[in-house]
């Protein structure tokens, strides 16, 4: 009895597929890395992950419909959409040191990310576990903290799918056929992020940007080159926005937060509409581009 | 074929159906179909405004949204069937690229500068009709420092792919154009 459940424990383990490793080459140094000389650190804090549900437990095709044939047991059903991969089972990470990371969650890919940008500026990156604000409480004037916001990070697959069970008495036996068969178009990994910049002046986040970043293909190599990316538009942004030191105090001040014009999650509450977003050294409260 | 061997099944035996209308049809970081359904159809062309925003200069639109950006099915009933995958949107980012400098009148002396990401394209086909999302997140900063965000958010429904991705961009510009806060922002408004 030991040795079927055993045999078929080892069965079940064989038959599921592998989780795919998610891996970032890093770049080699960058000429606007010069620029930089200015800035006594770059620190990386604790990234945040804004995925929505869908990624981090999977989800199937919706079911478009479904037959409960109730004089026989059986059941049709058909489904037609996309799968979504379950991203906390299925993917996993090297983590190259982000404290307090394990190697299946954002942190890994904000340590994929800082290897990337401590190639790209050809100097060394310090990890803190904070918050922006609580980092820079300890950080010299012309520190860079960023943050990494992890929007999505899966692979989605179109797919329709028949589904057909009928049960029928045979003598004194119930006999059960299951016919299943399904068509996809394609595996598509997609990957995007967020890098919140801020740099200190006097103990406190004064100047802030921040950097969009997506990159999608058939196979996950899209997830190095968003890594990529990210590093490269960090040095790109501080070099060319931040290589003169700020001023103590911003001369602009931003409007007082207006209100919501739309409170749905899925951000669709009509034909058009503008969101204003929290600015200069707020944690932002804006939802991901994906949210449901 | 599936229609047949469920109509067979329906006259051969009781039986319990729950069928639905296309819902959660759409790719899971995109609106439902019920959402993408309240916009309104494409219609003329309308003159973009020009009432520019003369301290902004337009540093760049960068395409940061997930793909792919939709799905086209045969119609959207219970029966439907995925027929084929949207996969970017280029005539958006076009349209964009060439209208929001000049909504922005950039300017080589400009003291403020934008930043425009495309952060959402939905895009989905059922059967003849088309329905269109797309998200433009505009950061306006002035000496590195940010000093006004916000996200501007338009959709559309209608026969051609094209025009829809256009008419979007048109939308997206002119809400910016339009935008009192942003204004409020530049220092007191200087449209």
């Amino acid at each position: 009895m030991t040795s079927r459940l055993l045999l078929a424990t080892i069965a079940l383990a064989a038959c599921r597929p592998a989780a795919t490793y998610l891996v970032a080459q890093a770049p080699g140094r960058l000429a606007e890395a010069d620029r930089l000389s200015s800035v006594p650190a770059i620190i990386l804090v604790t990234p945040q992950d804004r995925r929505p549900e869908a990624e981090r437990g999977g989800r199937a095709a919706e079911i478009s419909f479904l037959f409960l044939l109730a004089s026989t047991g059986g059941s049709i059903s058909h489904a037609a959409g996309a799968a979504v991969l379950d991203g906390d089972d299925m993917l996993r990470w090297s983590n190259h040191g982000f404290p307090g990371g394990d190697d299946s969650n954002p942190s890994s890919v904000a340590s994929d990310i800082g290897k990337a940008l401590q190639s790209a500026a050809g100097r060394p990156i310090k990890y803190v576990v904070a918050m922006a604000n609580a980092a820079a409480a300890d950080a010299a004037d012309g520190t860079v903290i960023a943050t990494v916001v992890l929007d999505h990070a899966t692979q989605i697959t179109p797919t329709n799918a028949d589904h057909n069970q009928t049960t029928r008495q045979q003598g004194n036996h119930q006999v059960t056929t299951t016919t299943s068969s399904s068509e996809t178009f394609g595996s598509y990994w997609t990957f995007a992020f967020q890098i919140e910049l801020g740099e200190v002046r006097d103990r406190r986040v004064a100047r802030r940007l921040v950097l969009h970043v997506a990159s999608s293909a058939s196979s996950p190599t899209a997830y190095g080159d968003a890594v990529q990316k990210a590093a490269t538009e960090v040095v790109h942004a501080v070099a060319s926005e931040w290589s003169k030191p700020s001023s103590a105090t911003p001369p602009f001040s931003p409007a007082p937060a207006g209100p919501r014009r739309c409170a749905r999650p899925s951000g669709a509450c009509g034909s058009s509409r503008a969101m204003r977003i929290r600015s200069t050294g707020l944690p932002s409260s804006r939802p991901a581009t994906g949210d449901r | 074929m599936v229609k047949m061997i469920v109509l067979a099944a329906v006259v051969m035996s009781g039986c319990a159906i729950r069928s639905t209308r296309a819902r959660d049809a759409t790719l899971h970081y995109h609106p439902t179909l019920d959402e993408l359904r309240t916009a309104p159809a494409v219609g003329p062309m309308e003159p973009l405004p020009r009432a520019p925003l003369a301290t902004i200069a337009l540093k760049r639109v960068t395409s940061a949204y997930p793909q792919p950006i939709g799905l086209d099915y045969s119609d959207d009933g219970g029966f439907r069937k995925v027929i084929g995958v949207e996969w970017s949107a280029e005539e958006l980012e076009a349209a964009l690229s060439d209208a929001l400098p000049l909504a922005l009148a950039g300017a080589d002396s400009a003291v403020m500068h934008a930043r425009g990401s495309i952060v959402s394209v939905a895009l989905y086909r059922f059967g003849g009709t088309m329905y269109a999302l797309a998200a433009l997140e505009l950061r306006v900063s002035h000496e590195g420092a940010e000093v006004y965000a916000a996200r501007y958010t338009a959709s559309l429904q209608g026969p051609d792919r094209e025009q829809l991705l256009v008419a979007l961009a048109n939308r997206l510009v002119s809400q910016i154009a339009h935008d009192d806060h942003l204004a409020v922002a530049l220092g007191g408004g200087v449209r």
